[in-house]
Parts: structure tokens; C-alpha cells; sequence
């Protein structure tokens, strides 16, 4: 990765972040068919308003930003554990793995049944799926290969995923699953919410904690461990640090892809490059980016709103390809 | 004391034995020189010093104790080791990866101290490398990058310095300033074991040579011992020209 543009101090990066996020929630709260003062929601508690404001606008917003910041700070680790800025959870599969987990749940009738299952689902899908490209590709995979591997788990996904739609007999819950795994925060309540946090937080946690190691094997594993930094220690909570949150955020919000390549990507220069510095900046660049999104949405206009995973893949999939295409062109 | 100890060791792998019965210790203020033609067992043994390769007979022992028995970051306190060609994978800056040489000592939240920032700063002094503090470490040619991986290494403080090739593709002048260090970090009461290919180089700044063929020590001791015609016929196949001038030094002349 060439060095351009130029490291931003902490204090400065985490502001103008800060700043963007804040700009983008209330964004978020504010945009949708209705049209009114959030003064006048707020003012008025017992108002049709009031409950838009805190039973729609603001639990999508919160599960938009959590998402986001899942999605952003899962691409910085995984980029950052592979040393691959390729690695993205639903480009290596990880993704595709928790959809498939959330529609056994979904097929099997669990979810309604035990709504703890949806996101245990998504979780159990994503770990194995991390744990199967680590099989297939290992940590110093190349570019190639990393890719091939998470083409094979996809594959391997959209399979399983095809089959239990197959199976379904009723067909409104097909096109229950179909939308679902498009990818949306609309319809979501706070339930939703209180369902993936702690699974969340917990994800969350196990990836921060690794900054300095992530930042150590910079150097490569050898030198990592040198320092003192135990590789199976790290590779065990990035692996579930990953499972936990992508696992649980996909397990309500079906697949949402791009959006832990995207980011990651264009804030590295900002942090001088430094894969542990990158994780706290990617979490709030892509909760930033995926409410952005949310509100983009909401704004395209459409016979129909648009679902969030379709309009971040029509982004990310072309910033994919140019990446892949600058890649190749520095290898030449 | 004895820094480091290696008992008879023997290390296997993939069922073919890389080092047998090898022996060798690394004592206070002493650079060691680990020579021997390739595929001899050099990265080997010092792999197996790092705790990185499990002995399967014999023992290593880093401040008598085995590797195995310290937390890792317990070990990269003592131990600094400069792996062979080390990868980098981020444009990050000279500063960022000498400072990499302070994580044993700092917690996942801790940041930097002032104590640590001059620690880093001193290692960069005398790598000769502070000018470089706020380049791109992909943006330095071969020999600049060969002297901040030894201000990182320096950066940790270890008691140990264990050095893999150190000089390898360097221009003579950088080769000279790398050895100088090495030679200068033992003599401030260090032990350092380092791999060598250039037998000049090793003559002139090692203390001791262990001279490693076929996974076995074929001769230890000074340079002027472990440099004889015959040990360099047998191990190498290869003649040399010798000087003691200014100093004992050995040239490889011709193949036999």
C-alpha cells in the first residue's frame, strides 16, 4: 500500500468523525415519507408523531449505526488480521455465511418461536465461515487466493441458502427471506436492538483489544510474535470477535455487503496506515456511511424504497473492481 | 552466566531432523556468529531459541529457564529477534515501526509514555535513523530499512539480540554500520547471536563462531579456530586468503 495523503492526529480524526456521525443520525431521524419537526415529536409524547420518531425513525437509526460501525470496524480487522485490504466480511464470505445461518432460523421456524435463536443463527454462520477461509487460506494467502476462498464460501452459502428457499412450501415467507436477505433497517424496533447488543458489544470488544497486536503483525507473524503477541490468542478473538458482531447485526438486517471494504479503504491514509488506529476510525466511518446510505434510500426516488444491501453493493461492488484493477496495475 | 544455553539440541521437522546434538551458549558482552553453508540449521537454531520450534531432545534454556516457561511477552522483554527479510505490509512510518519495539512492555489501552518515546528516540540516534522518523518505511532503500528494523529491535531493550541475516543484500558501508551496532550493543553488555553468510564479516566483528553443517556443530570457538583451512574445506568446499593485519580476518578465495 503506497503511502498518500496525510495522518491526521487522533484528537482531529476522531472529531471530524464525531461530527459526521452525529450529522448523519440526525439525518437518520429526520428523513422519511412523513415530513415534520422533531421539536414537535418531541414535545408532544403522546402524539402519532412522537411515536414515528421513537418507534420507526430512531431504532433504525441506532441499528444503523451499529451495523455500520460492525461492519466498518469487522473490514479494518480483517483487513488488518490478513494483511489483505481485500478482506471484507461479505466479500471473504463471512457474511454470506451469517445469512445462511439467519435463514435456517428463519426456515426452521426458530425465529419466531425463540427470537434469541435469530441472532445465535447468524452467529454460528459467520464463525464458520471465518473459521473455513482461515482453512482454505490461511493468513498469508495471497491476494488471489483469499478471494477465491471467499468466492468458494459464498458459493457454498448461496447454495444452502437456495436449497431451504427450494424447500419452503409457503411461498410469502420465500419473499420474506428473498427481501430480508437484501439487506434493510427498515421495520426494525428496538427489540431488534436489545436482541444484538450484547452479542455486539461483546464482538466489538474482542476486535478493539487487538489494535496493538494488528499493529504488530504489521511486521509480519515471525516478528509479531517476537514481540511478544500470541497468534492464536489473536486469532481466536478475531475469529469470534467477527462471528459475534457481523454474525449478529447480519441475523437482523440480512446482508449488507462492501461497506468494511469501503471504509477502511479511504480512512488508512488518514491514520497514517496503522492497522490498530484504523479500527476505532473504521467503526465510526461506517456507521457514518451506512446511515449515509439509510438516508439515501429513503431519499432515491422509487416506486418502492430501495433496500440498503442493494444500494451498498451498487456502490461497492464497482469500488471493488478499482481496487482490484489499481492492485493489479501496481503488480505489473 | 550464560545468556543463553543450548543443551544437545535436536529439533525435527516434517520428520527429517534439522539440528542434531547442538550445543552453544551466548554469554554477557559477547557477539556469536552463526555460519555455516545453507540449509545447515541456522534459522533453525535460532528459532528454537525463540521458543518458535519445540526441541525434540535436548534443551534451550534463555536466563536458564526454557522459552516455553515465559509468557511471550515475559520473553520479548529479554529476547529481540530480527527475523530474516522481515515482511511489511502497511506504508507506516519509520517512527510507527520502531516504536513496535516497545509492545512487550505496553497493555492493549496503554499508549506510548514520554519514557518510551525517548527510549525510541535513542534507538533511532544510534541506528542513525532519526532523520528518516517521518518517511514511509516501503518508501527506504534496502540499507536505510536494514537500520530501522535494528532501531526496532534496539527499541525493546533486550538483554538478548538474536539476528537472522542481518546484512543481507546491504552495500559494504551499511553492512560495516550494521555490524558496528551488533558489535556495540554486546560490548554495552548485551549478548547477540547472529546468522552470517559473509565470512569476512564474521571474522572481523564476532567474538566466537559457531560454524553449523548439516544441522551438526562442525567447530566453535574464535574466528582464527573456526576459520582453518580445513574447517572451511570441509564445511564450504572452499579456500581462503587470511589477514591479521588489523585484526584477524578471513576471505573466501576459491571453491575446491
Amino acid at each position: 500500500m503506497k503511502a498518500q495523503g496525510r495522518e491526521l492526529s487522533s484528537g482531529l480524526l476522531y472529531s471530524v468523525l464525531g461530527v459526521l456521525l452525529c450529522l448523519a443520525f440526525f439525518g437518520s431521524v429526520s428523513v422519511g415519507a412523513l415530513k415534520f419537526s422533531l421539536f414537535d415529536a418531541l414535545c408532544h409524547p403522546s402524539s402519532e408523531l412522537s411515536f414515528i420518531f421513537w418507534d420507526i425513525r430512531l431504532p433504525r437509526a441506532v441499528l444503523g449505526l451499529i451495523v455500520g460501525a460492525t461492519l466498518g470496524l469487522a473490514g479494518a480487522a480483517m483487513q488488518g488480521f490478513l494483511r489483505n485490504p481485500l478482506a471484507e466480511p461479505g466479500i471473504l464470505g463471512v457474511t454470506g455465511g451469517a445469512a445462511l445461518g439467519a435463514v435456517a432460523v428463519f426456515y426452521t421456524g426458530l425465529a419466531s418461536a425463540f427470537p434469541m435463536v435469530l441472532p445465535a443463527g447468524g452467529i454460528l454462520g459467520a464463525f464458520v465461515s471465518v473459521l473455513l477461509l482461515y482453512l482454505f487460506a490461511g493468513t498469508l494467502a495471497s491476494v488471489e487466493t483469499l478471494i477465491l476462498a471467499g468466492v468458494a464460501i459464498n458459493v457454498i452459502a448461496f447454495s444452502g441458502t437456495s436449497l431451504m428457499l427450494n424447500l419452503v412450501r409457503d411461498p410469502y415467507a420465500v419473499l420474506d427471506i428473498i427481501f430480508w436477505q437484501m439487506g434493510s433497517l427498515a421495520d426494525r424496533s428496538f427489540q431488534h436492538v436489545y436482541l444484538i447488543l450484547p452479542f455486539v458489544v461483546t464482538g466489538w470488544g474482542l476486535l478493539l483489544w487487538d489494535g496493538r497486536a494488528l499493529e504488530a503483525l504489521s511486521l509480519g507473524e515471525e516478528t509479531a510474535s517476537s514481540l511478544g503477541i500470541s497468534l492464536r490468542a489473536l486469532r481466536a478473538r478475531i475469529v469470534l470477535g467477527t462471528a459475534l458482531c457481523v454474525g449478529a447485526s447480519i441475523a437482523v438486517c440480512g446482508s449488507i455487503g462492501f461497506v468494511g471494504l469501503i471504509v477502511p479503504h479511504l480512512l488508512r491514509p488518514f491514520v497514517g496506515y496503522r492497522p490498530g488506529k484504523l479500527l476505532a476510525a473504521s467503526a465510526l466511518g461506517g456507521a457514518v456511511l451506512l446511515l449515509a446510505s439509510d438516508i439515501a434510500v429513503r431519499l432515491i426516488p422509487s416506486l418502492v424504497e430501495l433496500k440498503l444491501g442493494v444500494v451498498t453493493s451498487m456502490v461497492g461492488a464497482p469500488f471493488f473492481l478499482l481496487l482490484i484493477f489499481r492492485m493489479r496495475r501496481k503488480m505489473l | 552466566m550464560s545468556l543463553i544455553h543450548a543443551e544437545k539440541l535436536r529439533i525435527v521437522l516434517d520428520g527429517s531432523t534439522v539440528l542434531e546434538e547442538v550445543s552453544f551458549s551466548v554469554a554477557k558482552g559477547e557477539i556469536v556468529g552463526l555460519v555455516g553453508p545453507n540449509g545447515a540449521g541456522k534459522t533453525t537454531a535460532l528459532r528454537a531459541v525463540t521458543g518458535a520450534l519445540k526441541p525434540a531432545g535436548g534443551r534451550v534454556e534463555v536466563f536458564g529457564k526454557a522459552p516455553g516457561e515465559y509468557s511471550p511477552r515475559a520473553l520479548a522483554r529479554k529476547l529481540g529477534y530480527l527475523p530474516q527479510a522481515t515482511e511489511i505490509y502497511w506504508s507506516i512510518t519509520v517512527e510507527r515501526v520502531v516504536a513496535l519495539g516497545r509492545t512487550p512492555f505496553l497493555m492493549p489501552w496503554e499508549d506510548l509514555s514520554e519514557a518510551d518515546g525517548k527510549i525510541i528516540e535513542d534507538a533511532m540516534r544510534a541506528t542513525d535513523t532519526l532523520h528518516l522518523k517521518g518517511r514511509r518505511i516501503d518508501h527506504l532503500a534496502g540499507g536505510e530499512k536494514a537500520l530501522v528494523m535494528i532501531a526496532r529491535l534496539l527499541a525493546g531493550e533486550p538483554e538478548v539480540l538474536l539476528a537472522d541475516e542481518p546484512v543481507q543484500g546491504l552495500d559494504p558501508s551499511h553492512a560495516l554500520r550494521v555490524m558496528e551496532l551488533l558489535r556495540g550493543v554486546a560490548e554495552y553488555g548485551r549478548g547477540v547471536l547472529v546468522v552470517l553468510h559473509d565470512l569476512a564479516l564474521a571474522s572481523r566483528f564476532c567474538h566466537r563462531i559457531l560454524l553449523l553443517d548439516q544441522g551438526k556443530i562442525a567447530a566453535s570457538g574464535r574466528p582464527e579456530d573456526v576459520f582453518s583451512p580445513q574447517n572451511l574445506k570441509n564445511s564450504y568446499h572452499i579456500e581462503a586468503r587470511y589477514g591479521d593485519g588489523d585484526g584477524f580476518y578471513v576471505v573466501p578465495w576459491r571453491r575446491i
